[in-house]
């Protein structure tokens, strides 16, 4: 862990000067560790099996990155791309659990793992990444804060680091995005 | 959409969000003129903003706790704001009273409104899981707090039982050191909520931002605590967010943890907040790391309140930052005495192993930490010192302090001597308490009072509660026996089964002067028990003991114990009291075993339990015919069960009753089921007097035959005797539920009625769920006229009742609301009751066509029920038939029952 940690605050950081090359082999770390630990948590939870989004991202932060090390931007960039690696996970979750149910493959997840939610929670998993996925057609930015509100389950404070915004202005940004959130999937419903 | 397009949406939207609706309404009507298509898309984002809340709430698996509570007609920044401020109150730094510059606001727009039986008045908080209102209990009349959860913790349904669960497990409690859940439930849309007391005072939030608290204040802050979850981790509940915005100060002194389980919810969902700006500070090492957690993680949590009460700051971090987090997992707090000069050294290494990152390596157990807390603050032995700040009125301490040099050689007594010492001359001798600081007497216990409280029992398997409580019943019985002692009966006493209440508080509760307690150790035929006796005025052990036996000298220690205490108290009270007299009468052991394990299952009173009892008592007699209490254990059982019809249950009972009496003619519960019987199904109602009294001369303390001697009093008008046979009782039992609800019935014949309302409530205060106490209010309130709040109390779902009588009860309640319809289809449904084979009595047919004005077919069951034998012996006095008192068939109805 030691290694890890070192390895992934070192990418991090050169990540955050602008090494791109750097986030290609952060984000294949981060997914195999959100998965281990959320697999982990859910083996040792088994009595209420649910995901805790919040609370993972935030773990691996705290496991893969030497706080003492990091810079603060760092973080707020690290829980970024964390919330989209969660994302991901979770679409990747959500479909193999379409997929159990229709009783074809896996996928790139174990079946056991499928049951980390249940159908309506994979449900709601693909309408709201489809409905990011039309709002960063028109707004990247919204789509973005809803991703690291939603996935990720960053501080509004969080939030304004990691994007570079006001408090203020992502209060606003996000008063909109939820509207226009709530209308799609309301009228996803309808 | 294009991008300009979007550009100018959000502007506008930004525009008109502020605007309130008139002035919205008018812009978006003007826009509609010069850009429809716009003015159309604006309008549904402004009405899909104002259900975002809820719908993304509902419809997203996970969602942020700020973002509930945004929209709506409030301001968002205000909003926003008053949470963060409320939040802050709870979890952060900040005193609300500090930035809290608007008022809560009432984001589920409940105040004014009615949900269940509460009506809603304000907000009191608003809190990271939820919104808290002061409401009106409309059916108690008390006021209580209203949690209403957040939307996001909207639950599924497995979720929401489990949650349920808990939240009852916690109202089970019952501690003084736990805030007191009266109710969980949920609204018609399916929102959870939690009816809890509603305690004046502050947090130690509050408190911690007020000044620094003085080292003996923190440490009885912390021994509260300790006590709350001593009791709360024996029921296997653990608290998981134990932080300073959840401890409530009361203006008395008392610590009350709130939010008991609450944090489960978190767990049960998928949002998880836990790592939100300072309420990291209070986790543990476990929680952090996501693994399982058990009442080892509570003592952690305490380990930081206390380091910050001392300290005026957690040990690990506080602000804002995931370092927090990493100082938990990771650095070692300075040592307290290094922060706060003055602090004990004890103390030091207290709190570092309440925070010791290893769950192993920490206290086992709050009463662990209370033990070496003790030794710290030089507080009363064993028990904490608890929720009583106000200075207790002087007492004769001079006394007790040369009966105690008599009583007990030794060293315990000699460290009592030195501690009492100054006080002991400056105080007047004499058995009355001294007025206090304010010139009131308060009410001195009776020296010569004792409860017993629970034997622990402390076997290998922890499996013999059944011996360690029948062993406290049979010493109540010995005790009871002992000349001028008042002794408290079980079912009060029994009340307080947690070790870890302060005596001072049983002291109060209950009335009495001194406490007995101790454990019993069974491991084959080995028996050890402890036994100590303490004083509740001050918390001191007058008398202790330790007994090594075999199981089969139970009988002999037993009558030892109690020999002791008539000793230790002879000395101390100077007069002289009787010696214990066994009342016990069995030969074999395994007898007494069966008969205890009857007796366990009995004071269930559920019906299975009393199939069960019924079985335990049949092979107790089985090995010891000549068991008499056995024989009158099984008569008990027989005439309390409600499955069938009454001419079985009273003939199986009185065979049972007279053969324990052919053994023991004055044995008090034989004579307390024959009474019942004659009373109930004879109708012979000198023969019943006879037997009641006859039960209460061979033992004055039988409860029982207190109670049913009351009801036999009522039933034949002698309401004031009843109700003073029920006082009587209720002295050595206050805290029954039973006997309140009793006492609130002979005041409920005699037409005082409010008086009646308040004891029902005081029983129901204590054991929401008793149907006897919901069944007495309804009533109560009937005859008031209060028609609806009756028949809502009698809807009522959280109640244990059993049977018919609550759906008769009902069908006579709509019939004189005039709700005729479902009267009737009450009538329907007894019938259709009957018609399947179970049992109503007719008495409670007639009751629902009294109440619609049937006299005539009401009388026609109530003769049948003169055949019948069944509900009702109380026709003379149940204000219920008042409309057919003069008519001639009631007349002779009462004559041949003998009531009139």
């Amino acid at each position: 862990m030691e290694s890890a940690s070192s390895d992934v605050t070192r990418l991090l950081q050169q990540w955050g000067d602008g090494n791109r090359d750097a986030l290609d082999r952060l984000v294949p770390l981060l997914y195999e560790h959100l998965r281990r630990i959320a697999h982990h948590r859910l083996r040792d939870e088994a009595r209420s099996p649910s995901l805790n989004t919040t609370g993972l991202v935030h773990e691996a932060y705290l496991k893969l990155v030497d706080v003492r090390q990091a810079r603060f931007r760092d973080r707020a960039h690290f829980l970024a791309m964390a919330s989209r690696v969660m994302r991901r996970l979770l679409v990747d979750h959500a479909r193999a659990r379409r997929a159990a149910k229709r009783g074809g493959g896996a996928g790139t997840v174990e079946l056991t793992e499928a049951a980390w939610m249940s159908d309506t929670e994979a449900d709601a998993i693909f309408d709201l990444d489809e409905a990011l996925d039309r709002l960063a057609a028109v707004d990247p930015r919204q789509s973005e804060i809803l991703e690291q509100r939603y996935f990720g389950g960053l501080s509004l404070e969080e939030v304004a680091e990691a994007v570079g915004l006001s408090l203020a202005t992502v209060k606003r940004e996000l008063r909109f995005a939820r509207a226009w959130l709530a209308a799609e999937l309301g009228s996803g419903i309808a | 959409m294009d991008g300009e397009r979007w550009a100018e949406l959000k502007s506008a939207f930004a525009t008109l969000i502020d605007d309130d609706p008139t002035e919205r309404a008018r812009r978006l009507a003007d826009l509609a003129s010069t850009d429809p298509e716009l003015s159309r898309r604006l309008d549904a984002l402004l009405a899909a903003d104002a259900q975002a809340d809820a719908l993304l709430g509902t419809r997203l698996p996970f969602s942020p706790a700020e973002d509930a509570l945004a929209s709506g007609e409030a301001d968002f920044t205000t909003s926003e704001a008053a949470f963060a401020n409320a939040e802050a109150g709870r979890q952060a730094d900040a005193s609300p009273s500090d930035g809290a510059s608007a008022e809560p606001r009432d984001p589920f727009g409940l105040a004014g409104r009615t949900v269940s039986h509460f009506r809603v008045q304000d907000v009191l908080g608003v809190g990271g899981m939820g919104v808290l209102y002061r409401a009106e209990d409309t059916l108690l009349g008390r006021t209580v707090a209203l949690k209403f959860l957040l939307p996001q913790y909207g639950l599924d349904a497995s979720a929401k039982e489990r949650f349920l669960n808990e939240a009852r497990a916690v109202s089970a409690l019952d501690h003084p050191n736990i805030c007191t859940v009266h109710e969980v439930g949920e609204t018609e849309d399916g929102r959870l909520f939690l009816a809890m007391a509603c305690y004046a005072g502050e947090t130690l939030r509050d408190r911690l931002a007020s000044a620094p608290v003085p080292i003996e204040q923190a440490l009885d802050i912390a021994r509260q605590v300790l006590v709350g979850l001593g009791a709360a981790h024996a029921a296997g509940i653990v608290h998981r967010d134990l932080k300073p915005g959840n401890l409530m100060l009361t203006p008395e002194g008392a610590v009350k943890i709130l939010d008991f389980g609450l944090a489960k919810i978190r767990d049960l969902n998928l949002t998880d907040p836990d790592l939100r700006p300072g309420t990291a500070a209070y986790m543990s090492p476990e929680q952090i790391d996501g693994n399982a957690v058990d009442g080892r993680t509570d003592l952690w949590s305490l380990g930081v309140v206390l380091y910050e009460m001392l300290t005026g700051r957690p040990p690990f971090g506080g602000g804002h930052d995931l370092g927090t987090v990493y100082a938990i997992m990771n650095d070692e707090p300075p040592p307290l005495s290094t922060l706060r000069e003055g602090t004990p050294p004890e103390l030091d290494r207290i709190a570092r192993k309440l925070l010791d990152k290893r769950p192993e390596e920490r206290y086992a157990t709050a009463a662990e930490v209370l033990e070496e807390l003790d030794v710290v603050g030089g507080a009363p032995p064993r028990r904490s010192a608890g929720a009583r700040p106000a200075p207790r009125s002087p007492r004769p301490r001079a006394v007790a302090l040369a009966a105690l040099g008599l009583a007990v050689a030794g060293g315990l007594i000699g460290a009592a001597l030195g501690l009492l010492g100054p006080a002991a001359s400056a105080e007047p001798a004499g058995g009355s308490a001294a007025p206090d600081a304010l010139g009131f007497a308060s009410p001195a216990a009776d020296p010569a009072s004792l409860a017993v409280l629970p034997f622990l029992d402390l076997s290998p398997e922890r499996d013999h509660a059944y011996f360690s409580d029948g062993m406290t019943e049979e010493l109540i019985g010995h005790l009871s026996k002992i000349e001028g002692l008042r002794v408290s009966a079980s079912t009060s006493s029994f009340r307080f089964r947690n070790r870890d209440t302060d005596v001072r508080e049983v002291g109060d509760r209950l009335g009495v002067a001194h406490v007995l307690e101790g454990s019993v150790r069974r491991a084959g035929d080995r028996l050890r028990i402890t036994a100590q006796l303490v004083s509740t005025e001050n918390g001191y052990r007058l008398w202790s003991d330790i007994y090594e036996r075999r199981v089969g000298d139970v009988f002999a220690v037993q009558e030892e114990i109690a020999r002791a205490i008539a000793e230790a108290l002879r000395l101390r009270l100077a007069t002289p009291v009787g010696a214990p007299v066994d009342r016990l009468r069995v030969t074999s052991i395994e007898a007494y075993e069966l008969y205890l394990r009857g007796r366990f299952f009995a004071s269930r009173r559920t019906e299975e339990d009393l199939a069960k009892a019924a079985e335990y008592y049949g092979q107790a007699i089985a090995v010891d015919p000549g068991f008499a209490r056995a024989h009158a254990g099984l008569a008990e059982t027989y005439i309390a069960t409600r499955r069938s019809a009454p001419g079985d249950r009273f003939r199986r009972g009185r065979e049972a009753a007279l053969r324990a009496l052919a053994i023991d003619s004055t044995l008090a519960e034989a004579h307390t089921a024959m009474g019942w019987i004659a009373m109930w199904y004879d109708r012979d109602w000198s023969g019943a007097e006879r037997h009641f009294q006859q039960a209460l001369a061979s033992d004055p303390h039988y409860l029982w035959a207190h109670q049913w001697y009351s009801a036999f009093l009522a039933a034949v008008g002698r309401l004031d005797e009843a109700l003073a046979a029920m006082q009587r009782a209720h002295a050595t039992d206050p805290l029954s539920v039973a006997t309140l609800t009793h006492m609130g019935t002979e005041l409920f014949w005699l037409g005082r009625l409010d008086e009646a309302v308040a004891q029902y409530r005081k029983a129901l205060d204590l054991d929401p769920r008793f149907y006897m106490a919901h069944w007495g209010l309804s009533r109560a309130m009937l005859v008031m006229g209060r028609h609806e709040e009756a028949i809502r109390e009698l809807e009522y779902e959280g109640t244990d009742y059993v049977g018919f009588f609550r759906p008769a009860l009902l069908g006579h309640a709509y019939a004189v609301a005039g709700r005729t319809d479902e009267a009737r289809q009450v009538l329907a449904d007894l019938h259709a009751r009957m018609e399947r084979g179970e049992y109503v009595a007719p008495t409670e047919l007639a009751s629902v066509h009294l109440g619609l004005g049937e006299l005539e077919q009401a009388l026609d069951w109530l003769e049948r029920h003169e055949a019948d034998r069944g509900a009702r012996i109380f026709l003379a006095v149940d204000p219920m038939f008042d409309p057919l008192r003069s008519h001639p068939r009631f007349v002779g109805l009462l004559e041949r029952l003998g009531l009139t």
